[in-house]
């Protein structure tokens, strides 16, 4: 019996390393960001519409601003972590990786029902309320929201894969 | 709603790195995939492709159907 048959149990390895870790961080900043800064983004094109001034419109618009910012901060460390030669190797490693590109496409598809889905809400809201609040079904607020529900449903859902 | 339980397959990934005393990093790193994949199929989560099992059964050093299985309710006895 080798000295490897001889261990009690397997090697129960869930550690990710340093790479892993800050990949995945930047990942989330990336993502979080961009569905922070398009949601917001979507609220302050409400609150237009719907006539809101002063203090709520600067929140949301400092919101969304702060969405970016995290956004572009991933985007920058993910730059900076495939600077390095682990770093490089890790993304390049993971660009080749089945689980991720089978992932990235679910995702994409969900993000497109998505939209789809918010289409048809926005019809059927139309039909309900159109008269009463045609200035929420113009095309600067619905726009930006279909974008924004089928950036979000993407995100969401890749997050959602890529945790288990 | 699409029954993920439907796709999963039974595995002995777990038992075959412990035999060849690796880390899900070290058999990821063999294979070409990332640790994550790697727990992922483990888990079960994953239903890896044909190429990926049989890479996967190579480092392992046994064969694809000893390294995954079907679930009992799900094999045809017909």
């Amino acid at each position: 019996m080798t000295d490897a048959q001889q261990t009690p149990t397997p090697p129960e390895n869930t550690e990710s390393n340093d790479v892993e870790l800050l990949s995945e961080r930047n990942q989330r900043l990336i993502a979080f960001g961009a569905v922070l800064g398009i949601l917001m983004l979507v609220a302050q094109h409400v609150l237009i519409a719907t006539h809101f001034h002063g203090w709520v419109i600067v929140a949301a618009s400092t919101v969304s601003f702060i969405g970016w910012a995290l956004f572009l901060l991933g985007a920058y460390l993910n730059r900076r972590l495939k600077g390095t030669p682990e770093g490089r190797a890790f993304i390049e490693h993971a660009a080749h990786d089945e689980r991720i590109i089978h992932i990235r496409s679910q995702s994409f598809a969900f993000g497109f029902t998505a939209m789809m889905a918010f289409q048809v809400l926005l019809i059927v809201l139309d039909l309900v309320f159109g008269h009463l609040e045609s200035q929420l079904m113009s095309v600067p607020v619905i726009a930006p929201a279909t974008i924004a529900a089928g950036i979000t449903g993407a995100v969401l859902r890749f997050q959602f894969l890529s945790s288990r | 709603m699409k029954d993920h339980a439907a796709h999963r397959l039974e595995n002995k990934i777990k038992v075959f790195r412990a035999i060849h005393d690796l880390t899900q990093g070290e058999l990821a790193l063999r294979v070409g995939v990332t640790r994550k994949s790697v727990n992922s199929i483990e888990k079960g989560h994953f239903v890896p492709s044909t190429e990926l099992a049989l890479r996967m059964a190579a480092v392992l050093e046994c064969t694809v159907e000893e390294l995954f299985q079907l679930p009992a309710d799900r094999v045809d006895k017909s």
